[in-house]
Parts: C-alpha cells; structure tokens; sequence
C-alpha cells in the first residue's frame, strides 16, 4: 500500500488560552473525497488553515505523500500541491478570468506575457473542470459566484494540485451549481486530487464524499466510509457532550407580546420569518453561520432591508424603520461583529456606554461630560467591566469586557427588546457566565431577549423557547424540553435542500 | 472605437462649416496676469472704452476678448492662453507678463506668426518682438513715493528718519522698479536716514505679506518710522500687522497701488499715501496701439519709441475723494473721462 | 484592450460618452456663439494636443499608480523640481563646459533621474515604511515643492543670457510633428504594452484589484508597487523636462495642481481610486476631455469659472454612471 496523501497525527494549534485543536489525527488517501464535518467552533477551519499552511501547529507531525510536510505559508503549500478554496472568494475582480488562473504561473518570455499559450492551458483546465462556456476574456467581476469558484479551482489545477480543501463550497450556490460542482469534484478524484470537503449538509456529504472525520472540541472523535454511517450516528457524534454545563437561571414569567414577525423576509436573506416575543421571555435562535438568523436580526432592527412581511413592535406596526426609530420603539442589537461595528474602540467607554441615548445627558444640544462619565460609570460597574476609568479606549479591555460594554449601552439606552447577535462569542469563560446572568435577569424584569448563538449547550442552557432557522426559513419555536440537539442540528442541516 | 471617432468628427466638421471670421472686425485679445485683481478690471474697461471710441469716432469695428489665467502666479496657463490665441487668430494682443524672461518665448511664437503684441504693466526682456510698452513708469511711481514719505517724516520734524525697505518678490521686475525708485531718491533727499531693514520679502498675498511683516515690525517697534510697501498686497499686509500691535498711525506707510480696504487706510490715516498707477489708460493706450499697429502706422518710430507711460499719482487723505484720484479706479467715473491719444505716421514712410 | 468581454463593450465607456458630452456642448456653443467659432480650426487642434503633452505624460504615471490601488499627490510638486534641476544643471554645466548640446543632455537626463528619484523615494516610503500612498506622496508633494523653491532661491530661473537653445523653442512650438507630442505617443504606446502583454503589468492590475490574492498567488506585491512609483517618477521627470521646455524655464511655482487635474483626468478615464482598474487609452481621452474644457471655456470666452464647474460635474457624473453599471 503506498503512502496516503496527508497523514496528521496529534496535531495541537491553541490561540492563547483558547485550545481550537487539542489532538487531531487524520488521514487522507490519494484520490478521495474525504469529508470534515463538526459543529462551528470544533475546530473546522484551524485545521484547514493548518493543511494550507496559513497556520503552524504547535505540536503533531504532518506527512504529506511520504515526506516531512511542515509549510511556511500558503505560498509554500500551493508549491506542494495542496490548494484551498475559502467560502470568501480569493479573486481579483477586475481582472479577466484568463489573468485570475494564471496569476502568479503566467508563461513568458522576457517579461512579455506569452498570450496564445495561456489561453490555450486555461481553456483546456476550464474544459477539464466540465465547463467550457466559461469565457477565458470574461473580466471575473461579471461571473456568478459558481464561476468564480470555479476559475480558484482551476487555478489550483494548474499548479498540479494534489490536495484541495473546498471550505462550504455550496453556501453561495444554487442546487444546480451544486450538482455541476460535485460532477468537477469527481472529475478531480479521477485524477487523483484528492478532496477534503467541508460541509454542513450531511446530505450533500452523503452524495460526494468516500470518508468522513468528524471533529468536535478540538478533537477528532470519529472516522469511517461514508455508506457505513447513517445520519443519526454522525449528528450525535458532532453533538457529542451532553448539554450539562452549568447555566445560572433567573426564573421569570412570559408577560404580553412585545415583538410579532409576520412573514417577514429580506434581501436576500431571510426568506421568511414569522415568530412571537413576550416580556420576561428568552427565545434562540438556532442554525447555520449563513443560514439568515443574523439578516433576520438585523431586518428587525432596520439595518437590512426588508422585502416582504410585517414587525410589530408593542402596538406599532411597520415593516421597514431607520435604527434610530426602532430605538425610540425600545429595540436594542448586540452586533456580532464588535470589532467593526459593535463598538467604536478608540473612543472611550463612557462614548460608547451611551452613543445610543445622549438626549438625557445633553442640554440645549451640548453634552455634560461629567453627567455622561457618571452615567457610562454606574452601568459599567453594574454589568462588572474590568476597567481603569471610564475615559478609557474601549479597545484597550479584553473581548469578555469589550462585549459588557456592548451590553451596557443597550441597558443605558433602555431597551425592551434585546437583540442579541452571538453574545458570547470571542468571550472567556467567566464573562460568559455573567453575560447568561444577566440575560436571565433581564427576562426576570420583563425584558425580552431574542439570541441568535452557533453553540447549542448556550441555546439550550439559557433559553425558553428555540427556533430553528435553516437556509433563510425559520421554522416554529418550541419549548427547549421539546428539542433535543440532535433534532436542532437535523432541523439546521437537513431537508429544505429541496426548496432551493 | 474608430467608427465612434469617425462619427465624433463628422459632428464637429458639420459644424465647423459656416463659422467664418466678420472680416472688417479687428479682434484685440487683452492677456492680464491675473484674473482676481481690480488692476486688470480697470484695464478691460480700458480696452473695451477704446474699441467703444474707435467705433463711434471712425466707424472701426473692434473685439476685445479679456482672457487670463484665474491665479497671478500660474505662469503656464499664461503661456498656454497667448499660444491659444495665437493658433486661433486674432489681429493683435495686449500682454501684462508674468514674468520678464520666461514670456519671451511665447511672445516670439507671435512674432513669427505676424501677431502684433503690445506688451503692458510689467516690462520683457526681449524688445524686438513686441510693438509698443504701455506702462507704468514704475521707477518714477517709487521716486514719487519716497518724495512724499520724506515731506512728511520732515513735517513731523523727522530729519533723520529709520526706514524699512519692505520688498515685494525676487524676479518682480515692476516692484524691484519702484523700490529702485523709492530708495535712490529716498538716500538723495535724506542721506542721514537710517535703514533698518531692506532685504525682507513679503510674497506674493497679503498672508504672506502679514506673515513676513509680523516679526520684522515686532523687531523694530521701539524704532522704527516709516515702512514703504511696493504693491497692494505687502501694503495691505504691513497695515494689518501694525494694527494687530497697536502701531498703525504711529509709523507711517507708504503704499503703492490701491484697493478699497487700503484706500480706507489713508482716509483713516494709517496708510500715508499711495501711489496709483493709472490701468483704465492702460488698457486704453495699448488697445489703440495694438489697433493702430494693425493699420499699419508706425507706433514706435521706428523701434525708438517703445515706451509709453501711462502716469502715477500720489493718493493721500487729502486728495483721495477728488475726481481726478477717484477716476483712476472707479468704474463711473472712468467712463466719463476723456483720453488724449498719440498719433502716429503710417508705417514705412521714410523717416 | 484585449481585457474587453461583450458586457463591457456593449455599455458605452464612460470615458467616450464624457467626451461627446463636451464636444457636443461646445457644439452648441458653436451655433449660439455664431461667426467667432476658432474652436474647431486646425490650428487649435494643434494647441489641444501641445496642451495636453504634458498631463497626458503625468497621467500615464499616475495610470500605474492608480491601477495599483495607490495615489501619486507629489506629481505636480515634483514637475517644478524637476524644471529647477534641469535649469541649475544646464547653467552649471554650460558655464564650465561652455557646450549647449553637452549642457542640454546633462540637463535632460538629471531632470528626469530627479523625477525617478522622487517616485522611487515614494515607493519606498509606500512599501518598506508601509505608509499609505495618500500620505507618503502629500509627504513628497511638500518635500519637493520646498527643494524646488531652495533651489531656485525663490525666484523663477530663466536661461542664462536669455539664450534658449534650440531644442527647447522647438520642443515649446506648437505643431503636429512637436518632439515633446511624438515622445508622448511612444510612451503611451510603451505603457499600453507594459500593462497589456508583461508580466508585471498583469501582476499591477492583480495587486490593485485584490491584494491578498495577489500575494496568496506568489506575486511580489512590494516589488511591484517600488517598480509602479518609480515609473512614476520617471515617466514625471520626463514631463518636468517637457515643462521646462514649455514654460522656457525653472520655476518652482509650476504644477500647482497639477496632480489633481491628472487624477480628475484619470478617473474620468474610467481608472478606480480603489485600484485594479483603468486602460492608457481611457486615461488618455480623459486629458483630452480636460483639454478640451480648458481650451473651450477660454475660446468661448465662457467665464473662466466655468472651467472649475463643469470639469467638477462631469467627474462626478462619470463616476456615478460608472458605478451605476458596475452594478
């Protein structure tokens, strides 16, 4: 038996104190399709990085068809023959498709592009890859997305490609596209390419892969042939754990509905969202990174567009409003991305604390700095923010700190309604727990909170109600006793394949 | 990409046709250095008075076309106008340049093209291919100066006076002329003044003139007692500084040219005087030469005339609302005046 | 521009449409204006093109430049120096020499070796000090701007004697076969092909329109920005040279502004600010459509203000329409 493609034994990467991949072996034959499935957060994309060599392991051995396999960067990788298609497209848009297969290979003789040649490799990799209509003129920037990843694959061909790790190639593809990809991917395994493929459906995991290894904390915890596995014994493998980590529950009551989505949906996610919200009540969403529960979020709070359906806030109905309107109305959104958008972090907390509700700290227009320090003060000290004084750079405190803050501008601003986007995601261990502290407590004062969170112990810990949203459909909301995981994940990543 | 060319020019060629030059019109181009000051509006109004004048006392039919560049300093645009002008045709142009060398070349170009150029305001350093030199006699404007500037150090009793020689720009030839003037005729009348300063240049706007003037007159507030200021703008500028130190009425300015804010100054007795130069005759003179050039009479004498001064004038508190001062720049009172024109013998008789 | 897929020709390239646009209005003004229409005489073909030597040179630098997704705000700035060492050279070395052609030679190279200088110092400033482009050339604007009034002592330098040597008068001549017109042709010749058919200039679009994958791909993005300003800088030094010539002089108030005309230029040409984008042809025609407002709004006698406006409308309506379609 000859060597395998890629044998990855132990391998170990942690970023600080956080442990991505804690021992992981795997082990890739030449010409399959091998696929990596796990929940988001066990380690999917660190040990992709690793592979591509964007990343360096900090312990394990990797071999790569019999020899010692230890890259510098993704350059030295490609050289090896291992390429890496990103969900985020590496292309450059402006240039043709002929200049985006070739970049960095171009044939030329003293300096001077050698045109005819090129195009001639280009058009047969195109026709290799089953699509010929693609035109080699064709500037990337008027292709669909389906294209486009097909000129990253075909430039990987070109560099004689042996190992190519596709990350979520479908998420941006209609079925179609995804039927013609898994004809590529079988056209590549006839040459030997071996493919690792990272997917979320188990369906379309079922459809191309041969193998499977499933990851989980870091971990990998099980691999076999793909025929030999059904779908229920591959959820419970990458849900694992039970949900027994330890959540501080604040009882309270469901009071009257606060927020009724009708039918609602955006441009283009979501595709349709209808739920109930009531005072004293915490609702999760579940599903997929992409699959709209963020859209869904920020369609409510007027930061997206809206295409069709109804929002009811309390007694107020209008389908689209300005962030600043859904404010007044007592909506508040904890964004996911704090960093870019969640916080402004050279300003200080006492800014940030109250940007969204300057009106009771202002007279005549002009800001009292000492009321708004006092104020920004009283609610960093309620939510516990490790912090110097309030004059301090919000970028200056940890994620754990950063995200109370976040939290502590919706409690200055007084919302009834709490939209919270991933809240505890970058966040250590114990900001984590007063986060779920204090969302209970906000439900125990009659607030209501909606949570969209990838990390299902959190959903089921904290919650009283679960919806599941799967490609931009939110299904009904059940009490958590009515769910198990298993079900939410099969919600999350099974069926509606047949709506697309 | 070709067709859309093709198409482009069959546009402008259809249009082309059936523009034909009015042949018994005379078209002067008059190139200022700048566009901005009143100095150039007064010498439009000139021109335009002349071409006015010529219609109604002869029947000649004349076009003025006032084009400058919109910045004094951007000496390419001024070169890029008078090619323009001289490509396209015109039957003579008036020319204040920017600069006295580097203008020649251009000037040359419309020499060789037959265009006669009357140069005006600042003088070129190549006579043989421009037809007359309308001007200022800059260096008399500074002896003027210097003439009233002492009269009045002597009545307050100042018979050794300390003078600041503030300059205008290195290159300036107009402005090097009037402090050439100012300072021959200053040493003459008053050989015991002391001059404290003489070598600080105040740029080419009133900024930079507050900015060069501020520490020279805050290094001699305790002596100085008259400060003479070469053009508009390094007066305006000096004026500004003493005000801001409390010293303005105290030492005595002496200015050349005029605008509003400076001619308020003399009223006001901060500013001492000023010499006006006279741009509506300017304007006028060079037209009628650029004209009379065109009918072929000899303007110059045979290149032994080229110059033609268009007079200064001393503006003080007590002469500035007399007619005489005030039509050298307000509009009304310009056109109600009446210029005296030279006459000239056509050109070729023998001398 | 082999780089032309269906979808992009059947649009009317915004450079094209901007320049009927003008061509169009001064049309009109033709009619309106009736028996005074010099506009569209030969001779004031010849005066376009004479006017437009000189940003077009720029603009071929600033093409690169931009296409790499950077900005060149030093180009005017380094046009006056580059008049004032040509000068100072040619006086220096035609008083020890007393040789006009050696003087004149000596001159042209040193003029356009400052110029390579300057936009080397602007890529190293870009790629070693990684500053972003807009700063490290407002840097070079003020750097050179300073050495050129330095070195001229504040003054304007004329030729010494008020001799100019030949080649400058016929290089400062307006005319069809003008030398400075001809090198302009060949230069932007040389640039259509060094962006179209090399390497490098694949390499240039590829790291204007997408950086990381430029280098994910194995392209030299840092080598490839240091050679872009650098051309720059050369391509500049040989327009400070055609200024000298023009203006029959060293003076170190020259090219004030210059750099934005050249920009406004360009991206009218249809080249992005963001990079990865923009053809010699375009940015050649947007010179022309400037040229043609400048030399218009004069010719017409349209107030000299106009200029300003109509230059500032059109940028934005060719962007806008740009953008519009890039939808």
């Amino acid at each position: 038996m000859t060597a395998p493609r890629l044998r990855m034994t132990g391998v170990r990467k942690s970023y600080g104190p956080t442990h991505a991949l804690r021992g992981v072996d795997l082990e890739l034959a030449a010409g399959e399709v091998h696929a990596l499935v796990g929940e988001n957060g066990a380690g999917k994309s660190t040990l992709m990085k690793v592979i591509s060599g964007a990343e360096t392991p900090d312990a394990g051995t990797m071999e790569f068809d019999g020899a010692a396999y230890q890259p510098a960067g993704p350059q030295a990788a490609r050289r090896r023959g291992v390429a890496m298609i990103y969900q985020e497209l590496a292309v450059c848009p402006h240039l043709s498709v002929e200049a985006n297969v070739l970049l960095g290979l171009e044939s030329a003789s003293a300096g001077f592009l050698k045109k005819a040649a090129d195009r001639e490799r280009v058009r047969a990799a195109l026709a290799e890859l089953g699509h010929p209509e693609i035109d080699p003129a064709a500037p990337v920037e008027t292709l669909s997305p389906a294209a486009r990843q097909v000129v990253e694959i075909a430039r990987a061909l070109l560099t004689d490609v042996k190992l190519l790790v596709l990350d979520e190639p479908t998420s941006a593809l209609t079925q179609d596209d995804a039927r013609r990809l898994f004809e590529l991917i079988a056209r590549l395994k006839a040459r030997g390419v071996t493919v690792v493929y990272i997917s979320h459906f188990l369906e379309e995991i079922e459809a191309v892969a041969d193998r499977f290894t499933v990851l989980r904390d870091g971990l990998s915890v099980g691999t076999g042939r793909v025929k030999d596995v059904t779908r229920s014994r591959l959820v419970e493998m990458m849900v694992g754990r039970s949900v027994d980590e330890q959540y501080p529950r604040v009882p309270h009551t469901p009071g009257d509905v606060v927020l009724d989505l009708s039918d609602l949906a955006g441009a283009p996610l979501p595709r349709s969202a209808s739920l109930t919200l009531r005072r004293g009540e915490i609702l999760g969403l579940a599903g997929l990174v992409g699959s709209g529960r963020t859209e869904l979020l920020r369609a409510v709070y007027g930061l997206a567009p809206v295409r069709r359906g109804t929002v009811k806030v309390h007694t107020v109905t209008a389908a689209t409003a300005t962030p600043a309107e859904r404010i007044r109305q007592g909506l508040g959104l904890l964004s996911e991305d704090r960093k870019e958008e969640g916080l402004t972090l050279t300003r200080s907390l006492a800014d940030n604390v109250t940007l969204s509700r300057l009106g009771p700290l202002a007279r005549l227009g002009f800001l009292s700095p000492a009321r708004v320090r006092e104020t920004a003060a009283a609610q960093l000290a309620r939510l516990g923010v490790k912090h110097r004084d309030a004059d301090q750079p919000a970028g200056e405190l940890s994620g754990g700190n950063q995200q109370k803050v976040a939290l502590a501008r919706l409690l200055h601003q007084d919302a009834d309604v709490f939209l919270l986007d991933e809240p505890t995601r970058g966040v250590d261990v114990a900001s984590k727990a007063d986060i779920y502290r204090l969302v209970g407590e906000l439900a125990a004062a009659g607030k209501a909170v909606l949570v969209v969170s990838s990390y299902l112990p959190e959903l089921f810990g904290v919650c009283d109600r679960i919806a599941v949203m799967a490609r931009g459909v939110l299904g009904p909301a059940r009490p958590v006793g009515d769910w198990s995981p298993e079900q939410v994940i099969a919600a999350a990543t099974g069926g509606e394949m047949k709506q697309h | 990409m070709f067709r859309r060319v093709r198409a482009l020019l069959l546009i402008a060629a259809s249009l082309s046709a059936g523009c034909g030059e009015q042949a018994d019109e005379l078209v002067i181009v008059v190139i200022p250095k700048g566009m901005t000051h009143e100095h150039w509006q007064s010498v439009r109004r000139g021109a335009e008075r002349c071409a006015a004048d010529l219609l109604a006392s002869e029947g000649r039919r004349v076009r003025i076309i006032f084009d400058g560049p919109l910045r004094e300093r951007d000496a390419m645009e001024q070169i890029r106008i008078m090619d323009r002008r001289v490509a396209t045709g015109a039957d003579g142009i008036v020319l204040a340049p920017q600069h006295s060398r580097t203008m020649t070349a251009c000037v040359r170009r419309a020499a060789d093209a037959g265009l006669p150029v009357v140069v005006i305001d600042s003088g070129l350093a190549d006579p043989d291919h421009f037809v007359k030199y309308v001007a200022t006699d800059n260096y008399r404007g500074g002896c003027l100066a210097a003439e009233h500037l002492i009269g009045e150090l002597k009545k307050r009793g100042k018979d050794r006076p300390k003078l600041i020689l503030f300059r205008y720009a290195v290159g300036s030839e107009s402005t090097e002329q009037r402090e050439k003037g100012f300072e021959d005729t200053a040493k003459r009348l008053c050989p015991d003044a002391v001059w404290l300063s003489t070598d600080r240049y105040a740029g080419s706007t009133r900024d930079s003139a507050m900015r060069e003037a501020g520490p020279l007159v805050f290094q001699f507030r305790e002596q100085v007692d008259a400060i003479f200021a070469p053009n508009e703008s390094s007066a305006s500028g000096t004026v500004d500084v003493l005000r801001s130190q409390g010293l303005n009425g105290k030492v005595l300015v002496m200015g050349f040219d005029s605008s509003k804010p400076l001619l308020h100054a003399i009223q006001s007795g901060d500013v001492i005087g000023s010499v006006l130069q006279d741009p509506y005759r300017m304007g006028y003179l060079s037209t009628w030469c650029a004209v009379r050039y065109r009918l072929g009479e000899d303007v110059n004498a045979n290149r032994t005339q080229m110059d033609l001064s268009t007079g200064e004038y001393v503006v003080t508190r007590e002469n500035v609302e007399s007619e005489s001062i005030r039509g050298l720049f307000d509009p009304e009172l310009q056109a109600r005046r009446v210029i005296d024109v030279p006459r000239f013998p056509k050109r070729g008789a023998m001398p | 521009m082999p780089d032309v897929s269906p979808k992009r020709l059947a649009l009317p390239a915004g450079p094209w449409a901007g320049f009927a646009a003008v061509l169009l209005l001064f049309a009109a003004l033709l009619g309106y204006e009736g028996g005074h229409g010099t506009f569209l005489s030969g001779g004031n073909l010849e005066v376009l093109l004479h006017e437009g030597t000189i940003p077009a040179v720029v603009a071929l630098g600033m093409l690169l430049v931009l296409i790499s997704g950077g900005i060149d705000l030093s180009v005017g700035a380094v046009v006056a120096l580059v008049t004032v060492v040509t000068m100072r050279v040619y006086t220096a070395v035609l008083a020890s020499s007393g040789s006009g052609p050696e003087a004149s030679l000596t001159a042209v190279a040193a003029g356009v070796l400052a110029g390579g200088l300057c936009g080397v110092a602007n890529g190293l400033l870009v790629t070693r000090l990684d500053l972003p482009p807009f700063v490290a050339t407002l840097g070079m604007f003020g750097v050179a701007r300073g050495l050129a009034v330095w070195l001229a002592e504040r003054t304007t330098l004329a030729f010494p004697g008020g001799v100019t040597p030949d080649w400058v008068v016929t290089v400062g001549k307006t005319s069809f076969l003008n030398p400075g017109l001809l090198s302009l042709l060949i230069l932007a010749a040389l640039v259509a092909v060094l962006l179209h058919l090399t390497v490098f200039g694949r390499h240039l679009y590829a790291v204007g329109s997408n950086e990381a994958t430029a280098r994910l791909c194995g392209v030299d993005v840092r080598r490839t920005k240091l050679g872009v300003y650098a051309l720059s800088g050369l391509l500049t030094g040989w327009a400070g040279v055609l200024m000298f010539a023009h203006s029959n002089s060293g003076n170190p108030t020259l090219g004030e502004q210059l750099e934005l005309d050249v920009i406004t230029a360009v991206v009218i040409g249809g080249a992005s600010l963001g990079g990865g984008r923009g053809t010699v042809v375009g940015a050649l025609l947007g010179v022309a459509i400037l040229g043609l407002i400048k030399n218009g709004v004069s010719l017409f006698n349209v107030p000299v203000e106009m200029q300003y406006i109509l230059i500032g409308v059109l940028l934005l309506a060719n962007v806008a329409l740009g953008r519009r379609r890039g939808r």
